[in-house]
């Protein structure tokens, strides 16, 4: 199996990622449900992690800081809306940022056994301010959230060639 | 409203489409494409200014529309370093579970 492959593709408001792992269904869903083990491949390479609280249940809350290389600490928090054991997590996340950074996102991960291995399957959805508080009033997919990113990128791609 | 939030609305994000396609428009020009009031159109247009997709410049009496090549940018680039920061990530994740992996099957004799 080819190793550092991530699939990826983007459509409308969803970007999806695939990729295989040697191991198993569970191994892979493990590693996601404890702060310890999060913080050991969470943070992005010279970042370390503090974990403030974690609740890896429906409705539990997950709020860790990321300590940057340059000194800078980012506050995070993630909510798991929907959790079934071994092979499907979904959750929130909620900034606490200002400005453009601080779009909030829901992700659906599927564990899929693939032979010896499995199969990650993740898809995030960026849901306008609006969607967002219907789904804190409701756990469950977001339904209708149109941003057209991908759709967006066809046509700045048009506009470029069109102005040579 | 941030850059997101506003193209999250289907008429706003035809709006920008629209834009997009001709260059420029004028207010009055855009509202032609839909069947909904003048005064929702100016809502809508007030929203993309500012929350800075699109650039007005008043010319005259017109009100002329442009993209903001700059903000679609910077949206685009937000989207990438997040796919860019999951890239990383799963390469972590890969190490971080066969490490696990290898370290259990050594610890079953």
């Amino acid at each position: 199996m080819v190793k550092n492959n991530v699939e990826t593709t983007i459509e409308d408001n969803k970007v999806t990622y695939k990729r295989y792992f040697d191991v198993s269904v569970e191994l892979l869903f493990e590693v996601w449900s404890s702060a310890e083990h999060l913080a050991e491949w969470w943070g992005p390479d010279g970042f370390t992690l503090t974990t403030k609280s974690m609740d890896f249940s429906n409705g539990g809350v997950w709020e860790f800081i990321m300590h940057g290389p340059d000194g800078h600490d980012y506050q995070n928090k993630i909510r798991f809306t929907e959790i079934r054991e071994p092979d499907f997590i979904s959750y929130q996340h909620l900034g606490h940022g200002e400005g453009e950074a601080d779009v909030h996102f829901q992700s659906r991960i599927v564990f899929e056994k693939a032979g010896e291995g499995t199969n990650l399957i993740m898809e995030q959805i960026f849901p306008s301010k609006e969607e967002l508080i219907r789904v804190n009033e409701k756990f469950g997919a977001i339904e209708g959230a149109k941003q057209h990113i991908g759709n967006l990128a066809k046509y700045l791609e048009k506009l470029a060639h069109s102005r040579g | 409203m941030n850059a997101f939030a506003a193209l999250a609305d289907d008429t706003r994000m035809e709006i920008v489409r629209l834009v997009a396609k001709n260059g420029e428009l004028t207010s009055t020009e855009i509202g032609q494409n839909f069947k909904i009031s003048a005064p929702a159109i100016s809502h809508h247009l007030k929203i993309l200014k500012e929350s800075k997709v699109l650039h007005m410049k008043k010319d005259a009496q017109r009100r002329v529309y442009t993209l903001n090549g700059t903000r679609i940018g910077e949206m685009e680039e937000w989207l990438a370093s997040i796919i860019d920061l999951w890239h990383k990530r799963m390469d972590k994740l890969d190490k971080y579970v066969l490490k696990i992996k290898k370290e259990r099957s050594s610890g079953k004799k």
